[in-house]
């Protein structure tokens, strides 16, 4: 400290300068309510007409609803809720297979799914000078699905004040219940059927200099139960999955404008039904201010990759004692999605218009590529838009 | 295992050359530096992902799926 | 508090919420009003009062500077002023003043940015920070309202919104620290905080020396080597801060300041002046 004595003014200028709210760096408890509403538009583009089997194309429009509420209650609790409500419509992949000239043909659902899902958390959190705890309770339903989860969550600030630890672990419960249960007796026996999960995860993050910032955490997910999909053919797959993830973030702050930020995130994901994914993000938060205007632009690029299941095949009657899926989402394929959100704030309000545009291919997947088409993958669109007012 | 004792070693090692005062932390405390800069967004996109793709997970403890997986 | 803006109406609107402003700060960090913050901590006993995020803004930037003068910008020092009796011009015992040095001392705080424990006999002073801090704020809101020229004065601390409307900069008297009424020298300014630390506040004089209101907080005893010291900083309140620390720091100021890298106008006792110009 000594030797840097001399410096006295932008020391004192730094701390002039610290900002009054506080901030997701900082374990002090929000002292602001907080009420915002986001409205998305989820669009997949058509299946491929030439793979389907049927006349069907059109795939998942989905309409999302979020409302969300945060508190403060006394001086050291907070109270965060949220609301999603979701009306879909579409047709989904019923299979996939091989047909005998060895091209891949998709079958998909006849009828028009029209479904709604409403889903309801709430997690109030108690924060100390050193760290916080917090709970939640989230239940969702939909015609054929119900979840409950239940989680908590802590964080410790070390001795050193740069270091943080971060814990969290949740169980949750989830009841199938198909809908037009009589049209398949898979459909009959996954009725009334449980899906359980447990997860851990740890983290730590750790403040590097007065620019950056960084995270590196491990997880861990068991599931149990009926993990099939009862709408599929020839769907059988494991009761159990273990999964596993391995996960770094970056923060690191320029002076350019008003400031921007450079974020890296990245994730390896590992489980026991031969899946290994690597995810890849990378974002550019530039903000500009103008009188009593502040602007955030915010483009990012995501790459996904992953490897298929084990049992992912795409016989078209594989044999009833063997596990099989022929579920696009368990084969080897890569994404990517380019997204841009634009922030204005002014005064106490924020709005913000999200685009995103996510592409899926076997090719890529880059390495390991499969053999087979997967005309499955879906190519999709979200446009959001939100408001968000704090007082 | 090997990699989480990797990044640890990482983090801890980057880290033991830091000294930045709780006062030195004006550009760390930014909106833009957040983990999540918008938390309804990222609630969103994970959802979607969740969905979509044969993984998830990460930056947290995981639970309550819905029907779209 | 001039302005200068085409519209009257509106800049009298402006006027009217940075007075509104400042008299927010002033009710809620007065010493004397027992309602204010300041208050519930001084009178809290050792036990932990809650804080809102500006308090906390506060008592950090106290802690900064406390440690960045090596402990002699301390708003705990105010227990040593109630000691001297500036009216009646009467020099405490050094006994007194031995036992009450206990009671002063930064460090002994504890806080968070939603409590703090101030051990019981110990008391807080937003006294050199509370006004410097306010200027800004009224200059904060002007600015956002779209004022581009213009000062807001409170006595002598004062925070330079931007220059004059020709773009000249803005002629700041100083006082002459032996007859305050009158100026001394003007500093010229475009933008930011200028603050004067002086011994002329309050003071008395006893066999010939003068025993002003500055008091060093590990003695008790008023500093005597400068009359007053101006500085010219991109805030009032740091302007406010580096012009305390600075009559503080008596014969080593001149090159601390100089280190600083400021604009600066010291005032000897016998009106000898020691400037420093940035240009800027």
């Amino acid at each position: 400290m000594t030797s840097n004595r001399k410096n006295v003014l932008a020391a004192l200028a730094a701390a002039a300068a610290m900002p009054i709210s506080t901030n997701s760096n900082s374990l002090a408890a929000p002292q602001e309510s907080k009420i915002g509403y986001r409205y998305s538009q989820y669009q997949e583009a058509d299946a491929p007409r030439e793979r389907t089997f049927t006349p069907t194309i059109e795939r998942y429009q989905i309409d999302v609803h979020q409302l969300h509420y945060g508190r403060p209650i006394t001086g050291n609790w907070y109270i965060n809720t949220d609301l999603q409500y979701e009306t879909l419509t579409g047709a989904s992949p019923l299979q996939t297979y091989e047909n005998t000239d060895g091209n891949s043909v998709l079958l998909m659902t006849g009828a028009s799914i029209d479904e709604q899902r409403t889903d309801l958390r709430v997690a109030p959190t108690r924060y100390f000078s050193q760290g916080s705890i917090g709970g939640s309770i989230a239940y969702s339903t939909e015609d054929d699905y119900q979840s409950i989860a239940l989680g908590l969550e802590g964080q410790l600030e070390l001795a050193d004040q740069l270091t943080t630890l971060h814990g969290s672990i949740s169980v949750s419960n989830d009841t199938l219940s198909p809908t037009d249960a009589y049209l398949s007796s898979i459909r009959q026996d996954a009725d009334g059927n449980d899906k359980r999960t447990i997860s851990i995860y740890e983290g730590i993050s750790r403040v590097l200099t007065k620019t950056s910032v960084m995270q590196a955490g491990i997880g861990y997910t068991h599931q149990s139960g009926y993990l099939s999909d009862p709408y599929k053919f020839e769907d059988r797959r494991p009761g159990q999955r273990d999964q596993v993830t391995l996960d770094g973030r970056y923060r690191l702050y320029f002076n350019v404008g008003d400031g921007a930020a450079l974020h890296l995130d990245y994730r390896y994901y590992t489980d026991d039904w031969g899946i290994r994914s690597h995810t890849i993000t990378t974002r550019w938060a530039q903000s500009w201010k103008a009188n009593q205007w502040t602007f955030n632009l915010i483009p990012s690029l995501r790459y996904y990759r992953q490897t298929a299941a084990s049992f992912y095949r795409l016989e078209q009657n594989p044999p009833d004692n063997e596990l099989s899926s022929s579920d696009a989402r368990l084969s080897t394929f890569g994404a990517l999605t380019y997204g841009i959100e634009g922030q204005v704030k002014w005064q106490r309000w924020l709005v913000s218009l999200d685009i995103q545009q996510y592409d899926s291919a076997e090719n890529l997947a880059l390495i390991q590529t499969s053999s087979t088409e997967t005309p499955a993958l879906v190519d999709y669109q979200v446009v959001s838009l939100g408001i968000e007012y704090r007082y | 295992m090997k990699r989480v004792f990797f990044l640890m070693i990482l983090v801890l090692g980057v880290a033991a050359c830091s000294n930045v005062q709780p006062w030195e932390r004006g550009y760390l405390a930014r909106d833009i530096m957040a983990w999540d800069i918008d938390g309804q967004k990222a609630a969103f996109d994970r959802h979607i992902n969740f969905s979509k793709e044969g993984s998830s997970g990460g930056g947290q403890a995981v639970g309550g799926g819905c029907g779209c997986n | 508090m001039p302005y200068i803006d085409s519209n009257k109406e509106n800049t009298l609107k402006i006027a009217l919420a940075a007075e509104q402003e400042v008299r927010r700060i002033e009710t809620k960090y007065s010493r004397f009003l027992p309602d204010s913050i300041l208050s519930k901590i001084n009178n809290s006993g050792s036990r932990q009062t809650t804080i809102d995020s500006e308090t906390h803004y506060l008592l950090n930037y106290s802690s900064v500077a406390f440690e960045l003068s090596d402990g002699l910008f301390d708003i705990t020092a105010g227990v040593l002023s109630k000691l001297w009796d500036f009216r009646n011009g009467i020099i405490p015992s050094p006994d007194v003043l031995t036992t009450n040095l206990a009671y002063v001392g930064f460090q002994h705080i504890r806080f968070n940015s939603n409590s703090i424990i101030l051990p019981a006999g110990m008391s807080l002073d937003f006294g050199g920070i509370g006004k410097e801090y306010a200027v800004d704020c009224a200059a904060a809101i002007c600015k956002s309202a779209g004022i581009t020229h213009g000062i807001i004065d409170l006595g002598g601390d004062l925070h330079v919104i931007g220059p004059q409307p020709d773009n000249r900069p803005w002629k700041v008297g100083v006082r002459n620290p032996r007859a305050p009424e009158n100026a001394i020298a003007e500093l010229a300014i475009t933008q930011g905080g200028l603050s004067t630390s002086g011994d002329y506040e309050r003071y008395f004089e006893h066999s010939g020396k003068r025993y002003c209101h500055l008091l060093l907080p590990k003695t008790g005893m008023p500093v005597s080597y400068w009359a007053s010291i101006s500085v010219v900083a991109p805030s009032c309140l740091l302007a406010g801060t580096l012009s305390t620390i600075a009559m503080l720091k008596q014969s080593d100021a001149r090159m601390w300041l100089d280190e600083q890298e400021i604009q600066y106008l010291g005032i000897h006792p016998d009106l000898t002046m020691i400037e420093r110009n940035t240009g800027g």
